[in-house]
């Protein structure tokens, strides 16, 4: 069995967007919009999406994957100044198991040709997380490029 | 995290064949039992065996018996847990974000401005 543990980090990805400060936050302050970049996932199934863009307000992202495993993610909006930040906390389920737990800020400027938009997870990884029955994308990329390193590295000795 | 170059050879040796690599797969969504392991591949119980030692002499891969039914699960996720995880939350982010950029560049063909 897994042993309950909290591992915190912090993760900052950084993004220039092509397009003005005001239509880079309609895309995440608009649910139709949201829905369309945030809930839609490749072959994964979506079931269930909803977003409430104000302080104290809900948003819920439900998909099921490959594997029919449900990833839930449930976060409620606690600051929003337009066109500049919005910060919320989230949780990460899989089936019926919390894996993760964050607080999310994205701030935004206007910047030369678009839009600079910082993106900084504070989160709290939880009793094993991707141990628990998860197939997160990361392992697959990870082991799908090890593969196709290692069938080329075999082919020229065949 | 390797300690040598023969840690380094059993790893990649371990990795060099394709069933192998599908039971790491697997094992990459949660422990396993030998049954389980077996149950996508066609080939006889002996040979699983010989490849989950394989396995767990490499390092990847270690296994506890409880009763008759030994559980197999990933020994990688035991070290750098943390690195790996934050790997993960950055990959399905950085994706995401890949889609928004999609979004918005579509948008402008769609909406003239």
């Amino acid at each position: 069995m897994t042993t309950p543990s909290a591992e915190h980090a912090t993760l900052v990805i950084e993004r220039h967007l092509k397009a003005p400060l005001a239509r880079v936050f309609g895309a995440w302050s608009t649910p139709e919009s949201k829905r369309q970049w945030f809930a839609c996932h490749g072959d994964w199934v979506p079931l269930e999406y909803g977003l409430d863009f104000r302080p104290g307000g809900v948003e819920k992202n439900y998909v099921a994957d490959t594997d029919g495993l449900l990833h839930a993610y449930d976060a409620r909006y606690i600051d929003i100044v337009p066109d500049a930040r919005i910060i919320y906390a989230y949780e990460m389920k899989l089936g019926q198991t919390r894996i993760s737990a964050s607080l999310a800020t994205v701030s935004f400027e206007a910047a030369l040709g678009g839009t600079r938009m910082v993106f900084t997870e504070q989160v709290v990884f939880l009793d094993g997380y991707a141990d628990n029955g998860a197939r997160l994308q990361g392992t697959e990329i990870g082991l799908g490029n090890l593969e196709l390193f290692l069938e080329r590295e075999e082919s020229p000795i065949h | 995290m390797i300690e040598s170059q023969t840690d380094l050879d059993r790893m990649f040796h371990a990795l060099s064949d394709r069933s192998r690599r599908g039971m790491i797969d697997r094992l990459g969504r949660g422990p396993a039992s030998v049954t389980e392991l077996a149950a996508p591949l066609a080939v006889a119980l002996p040979t699983v065996l010989k490849h989950l030692q394989v396995l767990e002499e490499s390092g990847l891969v270690l296994s506890e018996k409880a009763g008759r039914v030994r559980t197999y699960r990933l020994q990688k996720d035991a070290l750098a847990a943390v690195e790996r995880w934050v790997e993960q939350r950055k990959t399905y982010w950085t994706a995401t974000f890949d889609r928004l950029d999609h979004f918005l560049a579509n948008e402008t063909e769609s909406l003239p401005e």
